[in-house]
């Protein structure tokens, strides 16, 4: 009796100890995408994808970019240097790679120390800066010059951001081609919550950060609202925004790096980032187009089609957890 | 054993006689509050595990499970059972109105998960409830008696903290409490490759228990009176058995490495604070940051992993003392089990008020040698309970009431948390700084009476060679 209890109990062990094991990572959907033959000016997305455990919801996005390279470096700059890393930058990195793998993708996500940064042998990547610097003019400027030169820099909260102005005492401060953006402290109101074209296409997560965005100050340098807005009497506040600056891009985000993970952490900042990096979004030359299809367990395919012309990206992926799908093509049409 | 014989054994165990009506009662209170309360901070983890598992993906699949893989395996089965029946897309859903609150809302997650699952989560959590009722029972009534036992049994199924920190909160803790205290019954029993087993079981849970098994290491090698090839023997056994405990991981280490890093970095904080000495760090961090954000350590002695260190050579010492102390085994067992996890959690970077339970039990079982020892146990059962309600109030615990149930509404919760930090951040912080203090004092208290010091040293100084 008691060998035979044993037996069983070592014999559901190993069982479960299977059955949790990482088997898959992810469901891929295949997408093809068709010149409109039919209609002119029309591009016919066709998806197609297997059978799911459970249901969920499948959306496909399509991003007008400017370029069609391969899936950047991401670099998150540890800019603190005390010891150790902090837990903003270990939480994106960890969250960054996961996802990553998640897609099926070989992730090439590094930690930097700010002070041996050399932007030159990383011109073609993606920058994370997670925490407030404090960095000098001249290396601000640089950095400046280095995303205007065609980098793209993720800037995650009040003080991230290393060329802009100060307000101080009513008066900007600060050199003058330096960035004016102002933050202010969120008070969050469910009802009063709008998510932007890129947040519905992306699902974006980033939706109650402490410090968002003023969008006044955002739309004087002529940026882009990508996350949530925040309608209020004292102005409209957004969640991230993405600015064009050169060559290159400037995404924002309110911050800082905080609790709840799921809409102010780690955790959401990074899905966010990993959505504008694989959809395309760093690299738009306008809004996205998508569509969502509520899926059943059962294998699907289908056509949509957009009026989006020139090169763009294609990206199927599902904002719930539990049935990870995804797919990604690039395409140039005429 | 024959068939008959091992069901009335197993059922003697699981409700001794006497004890059937505290059983009942300590079942009936769990089970009626266990699917309808959750502590939104901490039940996305175990949320984000379960689908990622059922999913395939595994339990670090999205980097948000940060502990150790042996609560994975032990919900896994109650998961894939709740999945039959509901799918997981109904596991859980946001609530952005809890969001309203602003900066207090940083302890609550939006996502609220259902009653279903919070009730599959937590059943395991119950089973290890009456588990380690019954495993306390039978420590207590092979040494001291029937009457003692059942004091013990009522005394830990009917604690507050442990129903409230399982049942309520839905921590796991218990489970690995459950290794602890088979781990030490065996351990005095002298079966060092099954403690060993029980307390890798443990750290597969927590890690917190590789402080108990410094001292069982410490305990066999530096023993008086034992020649030195039966310590290395036993020593051996019990790493034997730990080694064995380590297995089920293995699989997952070869598909999933990064999970060392998650449990090890992720897992660690860089903020001091909860029922600790160092209390008052957070204390003034609550008044001057309200978000939260931790500014980290000017250098490595200012770092958690300083006072890990610490914590980890303080073990060492009284593990020595406690193995070379004039006490009969059993009760020098006991006595340095409960020192080392006391020591454990006073040099921890944050202590909660699910990490007392490591150290409960072994209050009770002391308290058979010391009585007053009862008076620390209430002191951090108090601690513990006034912690979790006076950090965001009892009303966050609800919001699965609130979401699923027109009973009470999430607005009209985060009216109370609102209206509990309305006067601005001193109150809350005074009130959770006396929890904490509460806390400290009792387990300053504890540490006084294991090794009573320091009358005892000056006593031992001063006359011993009188005496």
């Amino acid at each position: 009796m008691k060998r035979a209890f044993v037996l069983g109990a070592a014999v559901l062990l190993a069982l479960i100890v299977m059955a949790v094991q990482p088997t898959s990572s992810v469901l891929h959907v295949h997408l093809d995408v068709d010149s409109g033959i039919e209609d002119y000016g029309t591009v016919k997305v066709h998806y197609s994808v297997g059978a799911s455990p459970h249901a969920y919801e499948l959306v496909i996005s399509i991003m007008p970019v400017d370029e069609l390279d391969g899936l950047p470096d991401i670099i998150i700059v540890d800019v603190d240097g005390r010891p150790g890393r902090p837990p903003a930058v270990t939480g994106l990195y960890d969250h960054l790679i996961t996802d990553m793998k998640l897609r099926g993708l070989m992730p090439n996500v590094t930690i930097a120390d700010l002070e041996r940064l050399d932007l030159k042998a990383v011109s073609k990547s993606v920058m994370v800066i997670g925490e407030a610097v404090d960095m000098d003019d001249d290396a601000a400027a640089e950095m400046m010059s280095w995303v205007s030169g065609g980098g793209r820099l993720v800037c995650i909260g009040p003080g991230s951001l290393p060329f802009r102005q100060e307000l101080e005492g009513g008066e900007w401060t600060g050199r003058e081609d330096f960035l004016r953006v102002k933050y202010r402290e969120l008070d969050y109101s469910a009802d009063a919550v709008e998510a932007s074209v890129y947040a519905k296409a992306l699902s974006l997560q980033t939706s109650a950060p402490l410090y968002a965005l003023e969008k006044g100050s955002l739309d004087d340098l002529g940026a882009v609202t990508i996350g949530h807005i925040h309608h209020g009497v004292d102005g409209d506040l957004v969640t991230s925004a993405m600015l064009p600056l050169g060559d290159g891009r400037l995404v924002l985000f309110g911050g800082p790096i905080t609790q709840p993970f799921t809409t102010s952490g780690d955790a959401a900042i990074s899905w966010d980032i990993l959505q504008l990096v694989t959809s395309g979004g760093l690299w738009s030359t306008g809004e996205p187009e998508f569509t969502i299809l509520p899926m059943s367990v059962d294998a699907r395919d289908g056509d949509f089609t957009t009026s989006i012309s020139g090169d763009m990206v294609v990206m199927a992926y599902t904002p719930r957890s539990y049935v990870p799908a995804y797919g990604r093509t690039v395409a140039t049409t005429s | 054993m024959t068939e008959r014989s091992a069901l009335t054994w197993a059922r003697d165990f699981l409700c001794p006689a006497g004890l059937a009506k505290a059983l009942i009662l300590g079942l009936a209170v769990r089970l009626a509050i266990a699917p309808w309360t959750s502590y939104p901070y901490d039940v996305y983890p175990f949320y984000s595990a379960s689908v990622d598992m059922l999913a395939g993906m595994g339990m670090y699949g999205h980097a948000v499970f940060s502990y150790p893989p042996g609560f994975g395996f032990v919900m896994y089965p109650f998961m894939l059972l709740l999945s039959l029946f509901v799918d997981p897309s109904l596991f859980g859903s946001l609530q952005p109105e809890i969001l309203e609150m602003g900066a207090i809302s940083d302890l609550v997650n939006p996502f609220i998960t259902a009653p279903a699952f919070n009730l599959a989560l937590k059943l395991p959590i119950i089973i290890g409830d009456v588990l380690t009722a019954s495993i306390l029972f039978l420590m207590v009534r092979e040494w001291k008696g029937d009457g003692a036992a059942r004091s013990a049994y009522i005394l830990w199924f009917l604690n507050p903290l442990a129903i409230w920190i399982g049942s309520v909160m839905g921590q796991f803790d218990m489970l690995a409490v459950l290794c602890t205290l088979v781990a030490v019954h065996l351990f005095i029993h002298q079966r060092y490759a099954l403690a060993g087993l029980a307390l890798g079981a443990g750290v597969l849970l927590k890690i917190y228990p590789a402080y108990l098994g410094i001292f069982f290491l410490l305990y066999l090698l530096v023993a008086a009176g034992v020649a030195w090839r039966d310590r290395l023997s036993s020593a051996a056994r019990l790493v034997a058995g730990a080694l064995v405990s380590a297995l089920p991981a293995v699989p997952l280490l070869l598909t999933t490495p990064e999970m060392i890093d998650f449990i090890f970095r992720r897992a660690s904080n860089d903020s001091l604070g909860g029922i600790n000495p160092w209390f008052p760090a957070s204390f003034i961090g609550s008044l001057t940051s309200p978000s939260g954000v931790s500014p980290g350590a000017e250098n490595f002695f200012q770092t958690p992993m300083f006072l890990m260190l610490v914590g980890v050579a303080l073990v060492i010492i009284a593990s020595v003392a406690m193995a070379r102390s004039d006490r009969p085994p059993r009760e020098s067992i006991i006595a340095g089990s409960l020192l080392v996890l006391v020591i454990a959690l006073m040099f921890r970077s944050v202590t909660n008020p699910q990490h007392l339970l490591w150290a409960l039990p072994f209050m009770l079982l002391f308290s058979f040698i010391d009585k007053r020892m009862r008076t620390p146990m209430f002191m951090l059962t108090a601690s513990g309970l006034l912690f979790s309600l006076t950090l965001r109030t009892f009303a966050v615990f609800l919001y699965p009431l609130a979401a699923y149930t027109p009973l009470v509404s999430v607005e009209q919760l985060n009216s109370i948390v609102t209206a509990y930090f309305s006067a601005g951040p001193f109150m809350p912080a005074v009130l959770l700084a006396l929890s904490s203090l509460l806390g400290v004092v009792a387990m300053v208290k504890a540490i006084i009476m294991i090794t009573s010091l320091p009358s005892g040293w000056f006593r031992k100084r001063l006359w011993g060679a009188r005496e």
